[in-house]
């Protein structure tokens, strides 16, 4: 058996379909029991990660190519695509998996991008550090488990895009969601 | 001959039992040190949990009918003959899947797909625990890893940044998730 074990990156680019050192790394897989413990745990991980998105249980940032794998497991998303300084009204049916905001940014991504997401009277309740922007679509994307949503009542919530520099906060844009309660049956 | 625990037998002493017509022992064990690597090449090569679960029936029993007829010339290399056995069931089934790929153009595929493999639902929450605490960037890069199935190229185009950079992200994403996860394990 090789003694030289592939790193752990380079099994995970191996379970995830690269083909950099593919023979290599099949070899040694089938020799080296320490290597296939490695690989279990990532084939855990990755189930985990999976079943929860399928379960709609999982918010995050993220691309549309998020949102097309979604689509293609019929998950129900619900969209709303904001543009800056809109208002938009909002609700949760009862079917819904996720809802996700679609927040389309003004121009150009500047390098880094935070969130900050405000109460209806602009106190601060949540800072997200370095989003993920869609560059191709020039949105940030976002998406949230729906069944807690189910429970909330009514509600505006502002979320504010900024660039955050030595002297402070730049804000690029800012968008608002009005949140109709899902009525009994929705 | 062949007296001792055959979970400490060596690779090349089970096959000396199956091919000397002792080995029901030798068998088992055989199965439980390849099966889990033979289902996650099958996962790797198939993107498919049934079609891996397959494979790893289809495999073992091609290699124990093998050792049982003594086919094995250099017993020491018996992961490399596993690995082979692989390789030609899942061109096989390549084959099979190509004209299988032909039918269901023509009348669709009825499956969602579920390749996952969720574990039970104290790991779920351990996981849900522990993304919820990673950086957006990091939970955003593994969604799009595993969930999305994007390679290293298609996810560096997804967050505008390099390959090689999209694969750095990736892998701290998954040590700092399975690190939290094992510490929230170890509570």
């Amino acid at each position: 058996m090789s003694t030289d074990h592939p790193t752990s990156s380079s099994l995970l680019g191996w379970f995830l379909g690269e083909p950099a050192d593919e023979d290599a790394i099949e070899a040694h897989l089938f020799d080296c029991d320490a290597c296939g413990a490695v690989l279990d745990a990532i084939h855990r991980t990755a189930g985990a990660v999976v079943a929860l998105v399928r379960r709609g249980e999982v918010g995050s940032g993220g691309t549309s190519a998020l949102l097309n794998r979604m689509s293609r497991d019929r998950l129900n998303v619900r969209h709303y695509v904001i543009e800056p300084g809109e208002t938009v009204l909002c609700t949760v049916g009862a079917a819904d998996d996720f809802m996700a905001g679609r927040f389309v940014l003004p121009g150009d991504p500047p390098e880094r991008v935070d969130m900050l997401v405000l109460d209806a009277e602009g106190h601060e309740m949540m800072r997200v550090d370095d989003i993920v922007v869609d560059v191709r679509a020039r949105e940030a994307i976002f998406f949230i488990p729906a069944g807690p949503v189910k429970d909330e009542p009514s509600a505006v919530t502002r979320y504010v895009l900024v660039r955050p520099g030595a002297d402070g906060d730049h804000e690029i844009a800012r968008y608002t969601m009005d949140h109709a309660a899902l009525r009994d049956g929705g | 001959m062949y007296a001792g625990a055959v979970e400490d037998a060596t690779d090349a002493a089970l096959v000396a039992r199956i091919a000397g017509g002792s080995g029901a022992q030798a068998e088992a064990e055989l199965c439980a040190r390849y099966r889990r690597r033979i289902y996650l090449y099958g996962l790797r090569q198939l993107r498919d949990a049934a079609a891996a679960d397959d494979l790893v029936q289809d495999v073992l029993a091609t290699v124990i009918e093998r050792l049982r007829a003594g086919a094995i010339e250099d017993a020491d290399k018996l992961g490399g003959f596993v690995l082979g056995t692989c390789r030609m069931h899942v061109i096989n089934r390549r084959r099979g899947e190509a004209r299988r790929s032909r039918l269901l153009a023509l009348y669709g595929d009825p499956r969602l797909g579920d390749d996952a493999a969720p574990g039970d639902l104290a790991d779920l929450d351990r996981v849900r625990a522990c993304l919820e605490r990673l950086p957006d960037r990091d939970r955003a890069a593994l969604l799009l890893a595993f969930y999305a199935e994007l390679d290293g190229e298609a996810l560096g185009r997804e967050l505008g940044v390099t390959a090689a950079h999209a694969r750095v992200i990736r892998h701290r994403a998954l040590s700092r998730l399975q690190g939290c996860v094992k510490g929230e394990e170890e509570r």
